[in-house]
């Protein structure tokens, strides 16, 4: 099986799920982690290994604009989507998934629980969401490291995916998030249903 | 200390340039655009203020001369320049400003001779060459206040600064083969030949913490590796690292450097030269021989590893997966911008297109390293005999 993901956070994110519903199934390579266009670029090279080999991907959805997810993936991949294939979107971006777990989080980024907000999937751009959370951190090191320097224009601090790497491996309750992320939960079924 | 801002005029191949540079700076050229001829800046002021027979004219003559140095399209004022600004650290106001402007003596054995020597602090200006002294002794001219230490008291600070600063290339056949080779090691080791050597004079407990902290970080990027200790040969006394890898039989996974990959060596040696000093750290294509799982960890790596001596890194790179990490501001970057007739570094949040991708949300590897591409790189595989 191969795992496809748009980015470093997203693939933390589905190697923590596949481990947790499905503990002996074997992640053989990952690919991906260079964004969106890279997947774009990659899509004809899936399709045709889709012939012979199980592909997991896994998107952000702030992308999707005015299309369901599975509107898109027929546009993709054709109607019936190929069984080969389990494609999931993370709506608006895997940030909420890790949001919707509010007291860990809360914990992780030393700030108190009323801090992280009570969000579902219906809010957008949870990016900014979190980074508001991780200033308000009581930790400077936290501080630091997820938000970029007072004079730097980069849209996230030096060490954010290193911390939030450490968030989803070691500290993410991904019972407790699929409660509030619909997109979540439905991930983690469908995933059930193909692994 | 850290340097915060740096103008060239007439040095090597950049005929006038000014940037600025933060905590971590990348930069990033096409082959042969200068990048470390903008490193060599950097170790120019160091061999000028080494402690072991340094000064101007050695550090001239170890670069092949004036004219070597001089950029081939200095036009009207043949002199080389460099200004660079100093900061206690990149949040303070207290600076320090070095200004040194050479040429050659307009006639006789035409040696490199200061023409301008100016050292600031906060603004005031502390030294003024040439000076009187200078008028009656023109001899004082081949000689830089900087290397002097009757003449630095009072900005002895900067001079020191210089004199640490370090610049890593390591190569791992050079380290492996360190006996068979018996090379000549040169003064400061760039090359990593007597790494070995500088680890085993470290002290013992900031040795041991170095190496926990380095196994640490090993673990996550080297398959299977599970401790890396530090031993000396029992019949030679020679100095060595041994990794244990796991193993279905125990304890039959130790190796020592000589059977570690390059990749692993040369990630020992720079997380090693990160924990080491406090001065500026010059690194050439850390990513070489590192798979690029480990090399897109670089970036946060380095920082990481920073923050706890604070010590500045200038690095040079090639790489797209180092630079794929979003947290790498466009204020970090520096681009060698080979369009015109000499190179011109530039600082990526100066140029608008680049730095509106980033603001956007591309990483710095997405939104510049097309730039650096040679233009004609299509033809380069047709090129064949």
């Amino acid at each position: 099986m191969v795992l496809f993901s748009e980015d470093i956070l997203l693939e933390q994110a589905a190697r923590r799920i596949i481990a947790s519903i499905a503990p002996n199934v074997f992640v053989g390579s990952t690919m991906g982690n260079k964004g969106y266009n890279y997947f774009a670029k990659s899509l004809p090279s899936i399709k045709r290994s889709l012939n012979g080999i199980k592909f997991v991907v896994f998107l952000d959805g702030d992308k999707l604009g005015q299309l369901c997810p599975i509107q898109q993936i027929h546009q993709w991949f054709g109607d019936p989507v190929p069984p080969n294939l389990c494609l999931r979107f993370a709506i608006h971006e895997v940030e909420t998934w890790l949001i919707c777990d509010r007291t860990n989080l809360a914990n992780f980024l030393s700030v108190s629980p009323n801090v992280v907000p009570d969000l579902d999937d219906s809010v957008p751009d949870t990016k900014e969401v979190l980074l508001g959370v991780a200033r308000k951190s009581r930790d400077r090191g936290v501080r630091d490291d997820m938000l970029p320097a007072a004079n730097h224009s980069s849209a996230i601090g030096p060490a954010y995916n290193s911390r939030l790497t450490e968030f989803i491996q070691d500290h993410w309750d991904i019972n407790e998030a699929r409660g509030k992320s619909e997109s979540l939960d439905r991930a983690c079924r469908a995933l059930e249903a193909f692994l | 200390m850290i340097v915060s801002s740096l103008k060239l005029r007439n040095w090597r191949n950049f005929r006038s340039s000014e940037i600025s540079l933060s905590q971590r700076t990348f930069v990033l050229g096409a082959n042969a655009a200068g990048k470390s001829n903008l490193l060599d800046v950097f170790r120019f002021l160091r061999d000028i203020c080494s402690s072991q027979g340094g000064g101007l004219q050695s550090a001239l003559q170890l670069r092949g001369g004036f004219s070597k140095v001089r950029c081939l399209s200095a036009r009207q004022r043949p002199y080389i320049e460099i200004d660079i600004t100093l900061k206690a650290s990149s949040d303070s106001e207290d600076s320090w400003r070095y200004r040194l402007s050479i040429t050659q003596e307009p006639r006789g054995f035409r040696r490199p001779i200061v023409e301008r020597e100016e050292v600031y602090k906060n603004d005031e200006r502390i030294l003024k060459r040439p000076n009187a002294d200078d008028d009656a002794d023109p001899e004082r001219l081949i000689q830089t206040h900087l290397e002097q230490v009757n003449d630095n008291v009072k900005f002895r600070e900067i001079s020191r600064f210089f004199g640490a600063i370090t610049y890593l290339h390591l190569v791992p056949q050079l380290l492996r083969y360190a006996d068979a080779i018996s090379g000549r090691i040169i003064e400061t080791d760039p090359f990593g030949q007597g790494f070995l050597e500088r680890v085993a004079k470290t002290p013992e407990r900031s040795q041991k913490s170095r190496l926990k902290r380095i196994e640490a970080a090993l673990k996550i990027a080297v398959p299977n590796l599970r401790e890396l200790k530090f031993e000396r040969d029992e019949a030679t006394g020679r100095p060595h690292l041994a990794a244990l890898y796991e193993h279905w039989r125990p304890n039959a996974g130790w190796q020592q450097e000589d059977q570690f990959s390059d990749g692993t060596l040369r990630l020992i040696g720079l997380l090693w030269a990160l924990l080491e000093d406090e001065s500026l750290l010059l690194l050439e294509e850390p990513e070489l021989s590192l798979n690029s799982g480990i090399v897109q960890q670089m970036a946060p790596l380095i920082y990481r590893m920073q923050r706890q001596r604070r010590r500045q890194v200038i690095l040079s790179t090639h790489s797209v997966d180092l630079l794929s990490d979003k947290g790498i501001a466009p204020e970090e970057v520096v681009l060698l911008d080979t369009s015109g007739e000499s190179t011109q570094a530039v600082n990526l949040s100066d140029l608008d297109e680049p730095y509106s991708l980033v603001k956007a949300g591309f990483s710095v590897g997405e939104a510049v390293l097309p730039k650096t591409i040679p233009r004609q790189i299509e033809l380069f595989s047709t090129v064949s005999d």
